[in-house]
């Protein structure tokens, strides 16, 4: 009887211990997460005005969602940017990490740094000077493009080539954050399948295909997660480097800005509401499909 | 003991974690700080040294001046109005003005302040008083008035060999003025279209007889021809060559290409001059002139910024006796003698002109007689929005001037009837 009791006030003061130590970041998650949530989606039910006074209103505001034009262009706007960055962004990196990981590379931990830079570095920074480089009459890159005889274009300001700026300088600044991820996962690979392949006499590029990458599918599969949530919610390098109220904003807007725009300058914060639980659908509809692919492609071992 | 130990360093990050946010302030009850809301950088420095003069009168009074930039300052101030933690005296404006007093949101100056002999209704323009005024209640210091004007490069004119304007020169004289200073090859041009509606075509629309919005302002002023011509006006200007096209205005800002002598002539306001005086290299190229008239007709924006005080404030009398104060002759002398504003007080007005001879700022004060107020209703935004969003398209030439002004009706109209 006795050894029982010991048993279980052991187990009981572990668990106490256990909940004592996530509860700072659970009570935070609850405060800042989940709670904004639940009144996100209760405020998609309501037309709210300035100070937040509100009226019930039932599902007015989704069916607003499919007749909204400016809401599918945004949507179109935003799944472009995710189908050009999230990928070109991985392959670029597992290219930089198996560079960086060659054996005896001199100055690896600069290169490190280099290229972990732009990641530490404030959104508004980056996009203040991306936008003067960018710049079509005095910027750096017309420039340089000036140099060689090529003429400039007007690479923030011309609706048809400024998605595809903003894709350019995401892609640059993510870059560092997914290397060093993916090159853990690589430095994380038994050396004996290299080994074991080199006796079979087997080449770089073979080494990469039947070794590397099916080991790092792991780390491909996080980042792979992380990158298109982070995607389908940009905001930051868009707003700070379009503003508001141009002509191409209309292109490049996504569905973060056309939320920001509707709470904060057209006054609709319920609507805004709306939009902000279609893109938790959107993601989450993704996210979903990701985890039950997982299987067919991640190699855990 | 470890264990003890490991207890109180558990509970210490737990708190600390959590409690980033209650620090308890040793208050005295003499020393007061009371916080005042900006969102120009340019007027920093002079307001900052009213605030000292304030608290020299005022011991137990402290000021702490705080910018946000203008592209936040309205999200800002409206999210922490919410949250009860707006400034204790903040900046606010015509469009929403009507907003903030009929949310609740201010206190009203007849209680806090009454009659004073400081500053009282009676100094002011009854235009302004009015502007900041709802319901016979009366909210707003008003806290100067800006008109618009143009402003000239003078090296630029004296290179190309061209008189400066003069105050009856029309509209015809400016583009005519704007193709001999034109100078393509050095990427000079003589003027250019101006993106900020206060300074741009919020102006031209009057100058050509047309209006932004109908006398009541229930409906959208875009379906009147003349209002049209108003915008036309700033499309012909790219047309015929004399100004850098929409795209290359929004990447590069027309303040930074008038500085860098780009542009010759650009429509301005008598806010903006701060900004070019501060500017060592610039100081002294510039002058100033009043706006074109159009068939004799001149024409311009009358707005002015308010003091008003924030009815959740926890400092009611230190900020009443700031707002009295900011109201105040002194004050206002002291911020027109600094250049940052026109003050609205009656017997201040023409400090700001005297106090920097070397620009021709009467032409400002003469643009008041032809001038009218900012159109702002409950919900400003909501119309100016889809106002903007149709003239640029108009300035871009993704559509005609008739086609952008017929989308901006029905848009601006839409919004208008859900105030």
């Amino acid at each position: 009887m006795t050894k029982k009791k010991k048993v279980s006030s052991m187990k009981r003061r572990q668990w106490m211990w256990g909940y004592l130590m996530i509860a700072p970041v659970v009570i935070g998650l609850a405060i800042f997460y989940i709670y904004p949530f639940f009144d996100t989606l209760i405020n998609s039910f309501k037309t709210i005005g300035a100070f937040n006074v509100s009226k019930w209103c039932g599902l007015a505001n989704y069916k607003k969602l499919t007749t909204d034009d400016s809401l599918w262009h945004t949507l179109f706007n935003t799944f472009r940017y995710v189908i050009f960055t999230v990928p070109l962004t991985i392959i670029l990196s597992l290219l930089l990490a198996v560079l960086l990981n060659t054996k005896n590379l001199k100055g690896r931990g600069i290169y490190r740094v280099i290229y972990f830079l732009p990641y530490v570095t404030m959104a508004a920074a980056i996009a203040a000077v991306w936008k003067w480089m960018f710049n079509g009459d005095f910027g750096l890159i017309n420039y340089i493009l000036g140099l060689f005889g090529i003429k400039g274009q007007q690479w923030v300001t011309n609706p048809a080539i400024a998605p595809y700026s903003i894709i350019v300088v995401s892609i640059w600044g993510s870059l560092g954050y997914n290397m060093i991820i993916l090159l853990a996962g690589i430095q994380g690979i038994s050396p004996t399948y290299y080994e074991a392949a080199e006796i079979d006499g087997a080449g770089t590029v073979a080494k990469f295909f039947n070794i590397t990458l099916p080991l790092v599918t792991p780390s491909l599969f996080f980042i792979l997660i992380t990158g298109l949530i982070g995607a389908f919610q940009i905001f930051d390098t868009i707003f700070m480097m379009i503003g508001k109220n141009t002509v191409v904003l209309e292109n490049t807007q996504s569905v973060v800005m056309y939320f920001y725009r509707n709470a904060f300058e057209l006054g609709n914060k319920g609507y805004a509401c709306a939009i902000a639980m279609l893109l938790f659908v959107i993601i989450m509809i993704i996210t979903l499909l990701q985890m039950m692919g997982q299987k067919k492609w991640v190699n855990y071992d | 003991m470890k264990r003890k130990l490991c207890m109180a360093l558990s509970a210490l990050m737990m708190v600390s974690g959590m409690a980033g946010f209650g620090i308890v302030a040793g208050a005295s009850d003499e020393d007061v700080t009371i916080r005042y809301g900006i969102w120009d950088d340019n007027q920093k420095d002079a307001l900052r040294e009213i605030a000292d003069k304030f608290e020299e009168e005022n011991p137990g009074i402290k000021v702490e001046i705080e910018v946000t930039p203008w592209g936040d300052y309205w999200t800002t101030l409206e999210t922490s109005a919410t949250g009860g933690s707006a400034p204790d005296v903040f900046w606010m404006n015509a469009p929403h003005f009507a907003m903030y007093a009929q949310g609740g949101m201010l206190t009203s100056l007849d209680d806090a302040i009454g009659d004073s002999e400081v500053a009282s209704k009676a100094d002011f323009p009854e235009s302004l008083v009015d502007m900041y005024s709802d319901n016979g209640v009366w909210y707003g210091m008003p806290k100067g008035f800006d008109t618009i004007a143009v402003y000239y490069n003078k090296e630029l004119f004296d290179n190309a060999g061209v008189a400066y304007p003069t105050t009856d020169w029309s509209w015809d004289d400016y583009v005519e003025i704007a193709k001999q200073l034109t100078d393509a090859d050095n990427g000079v041009y003589g003027t250019a279209v101006q993106l900020d509606e206060q300074a741009g075509w919020y102006n031209t629309v009057a100058m050509f007889g047309g209006e932004i919005l109908n006398e009541d302002k229930t409906a959208s002023g875009f379906d009147d021809p003349n209002t049209q011509k108003g915008i036309q006006c700033w499309v012909d200007l790219i047309d015929e060559g004399v100004s850098p096209n929409y795209a290359q205005l929004n990447d590069t800002g027309l303040s930074d290409m008038f500085r860098s002598g780009k542009v010759a002539m650009m429509f301005g306001g008598s806010y903006s001059l701060s900004g070019f005086m501060s500017d060592e290299e610039f100081a002294d190229k510039f002058d100033c002139v009043e706006l074109p008239s159009v068939d004799g007709n001149k024409a311009c924006v009358i707005h002015g910024l308010g003091n008003v005080i924030y009815s959740q404030s926890e400092n009611q009398e230190a900020a009443a006796k700031f707002v009295e104060f900011l109201g105040g002759k002194e004050a206002m002398t002291m911020q027109a003698e600094a250049g940052i504003d026109i003050s609205a007080r009656t017997d201040c007005q023409d400090i700001w002109v005297n106090a920097n001879t070397n620009y021709n700022l009467q032409a400002f004060m003469n643009m008041v007689d032809y001038s009218y107020a900012y159109p702002a209703t409950m919900n400003t935004s909501a119309w100016m929005s889809p106002m903007y969003d149709e003239v640029y398209a108009a300035f871009n030439k993704d559509k005609t001037v008739e086609e952008a002004c017929a989308d901006a009706v029905t848009e601006m109209n839409e919004a208008l009837a859900q105030q």
